[in-house]
């Protein structure tokens, strides 16, 4: 859904770090140098950061409010 | 003993203890898991939420924010409202956000503090909302120990760790360094006319220089009697306070013996 506020196994904090991970392996960088460059040395943290998809995204196409409400 | 700070940086801290029996350092390492106390968000109330987040959800990632703070609160086993909950043991944080644009980030730096305790990070997203969305809540922060759930660990990473010991037969080696090329940690390099370890520390104890080497000129083993404290935060407290509180808390244990102890009957 939304990236998780920490690693699964080992409990670092790892939601603050993805919007640069984002932003920068959309750029084209490689994921492996940005994790190196974000302090995340741990293969437990590294998956969390590559196995994620950002699925709240999708669902707040669904998702409208108020006024805005009958435009989809 | 003697100590010695191998390196520090702003979340993590190798510490260097060498004659020391490692079962002692691993007591160390077991409290800083799971007996140093550290503030924790534990009960939510949800005004609002209009967010595609459940509540649930929303009182979960609340609650695995690490928090600075709350050094006057008492643990609520201790306090006198018998674990009720009250303002000895309990600091309140509010939030209240209505978003303004489609898919805006509510970041834990949003979390007021009412009491003492407060977020240790502000670049958290807790979630996100579409313009119009409302969350407003009031989140209760109480101390806690890692044995009851993990968001009162305060590290993520505690490790003890030997002195790593490798022993190299000059008569043997014959400096073809393939073990320089296949250790995973990079900590050997031919120096001149012989091969050198660069930093044993960061040796993993893997072997697989004694593997490739076909001279079998290479030997890894370890030294129990020297050990690394390896503590990395997650924020509530710096490196340095963790090491200190899990000696407070260790001495605490052995004074409640010694006075259960003393206050045995006389044996007949
Ligand atoms: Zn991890
Ligand atoms: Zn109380």
């Amino acid at each position: 859904m939304i990236i998780p506020v920490r690693c699964f196994t080992c409990g670092k904090v790892v939601a603050d770090k993805w919007e640069e991970f984002k932003k920068e392996v959309s750029k084209g960088e490689n994921p492996a140098k940005v994790l190196d460059s974000l302090g995340i040395k741990r293969y437990c943290c590294r998956r969390m950061f590559l196995s994620h998809v950002e699925l709240i995204d999708e669902s707040l196409k669904f998702h409208v409010h108020g006024k805005e409400e009958g435009k989809i | 003993m003697d100590v010695e700070v191998l390196g520090t940086t702003n979340d993590q801290l190798r510490l260097l203890v060498r004659e020391i029996e490692p079962t002692f350092m691993s007591a160390i390492r077991r409290i800083i898991m799971a007996e140093v106390p550290i503030p924790a968000i534990d009960k939510v109330y949800i005004a609002e939420n209009t967010g595609v987040l459940y509540d649930e959800m929303l009182a979960h990632r609340l609650g695995l924010i690490p928090l600075k703070g709350g050094e006057t609160l008492t643990l609520p086993e201790k306090c006198s409202c018998d674990k009720k909950g009250c303002n000895l043991c309990e600091s309140v944080l509010t939030l209240e956000v209505e978003a303004k644009e489609d898919n805006s980030i509510v970041y834990s730096g949003r979390l007021k503090a009412e009491g003492s305790v407060f977020p240790a990070n502000n670049e958290i997203p807790i979630v996100k909302l579409n313009s119009g969305q409302k969350v407003a809540l009031v989140a209760h922060a109480r101390l806690g120990l890692g044995k009851e759930h993990a968001k009162w660990q305060p590290v993520s990473a505690c490790v003890v760790k030997y002195e790593p010991v490798i022993s190299i037969d000059s008569k043997k080696c014959e400096l073809r360094a393939v073990c320089v090329e296949e250790c995973p940690k990079k900590i050997l390099a031919v120096k001149g006319k012989n091969l050198a370890v660069t930093s044993i520390w960061d040796c993993s104890l893997c072997k697989v220089c004694e593997e490739v080497c076909p001279n079998s000129a290479i030997r890894v083993s370890y030294n129990d009697r020297n050990s690394e404290l390896i503590v990395e935060t997650t924020g509530s407290l710096s490196t340095e306070e963790l090491v200190l509180a899990a000696c407070e808390v260790l001495l605490h244990k052995c004074e409640d013996l010694k006075n259960s102890i003393k206050d045995l009957p006389e044996a007949s």
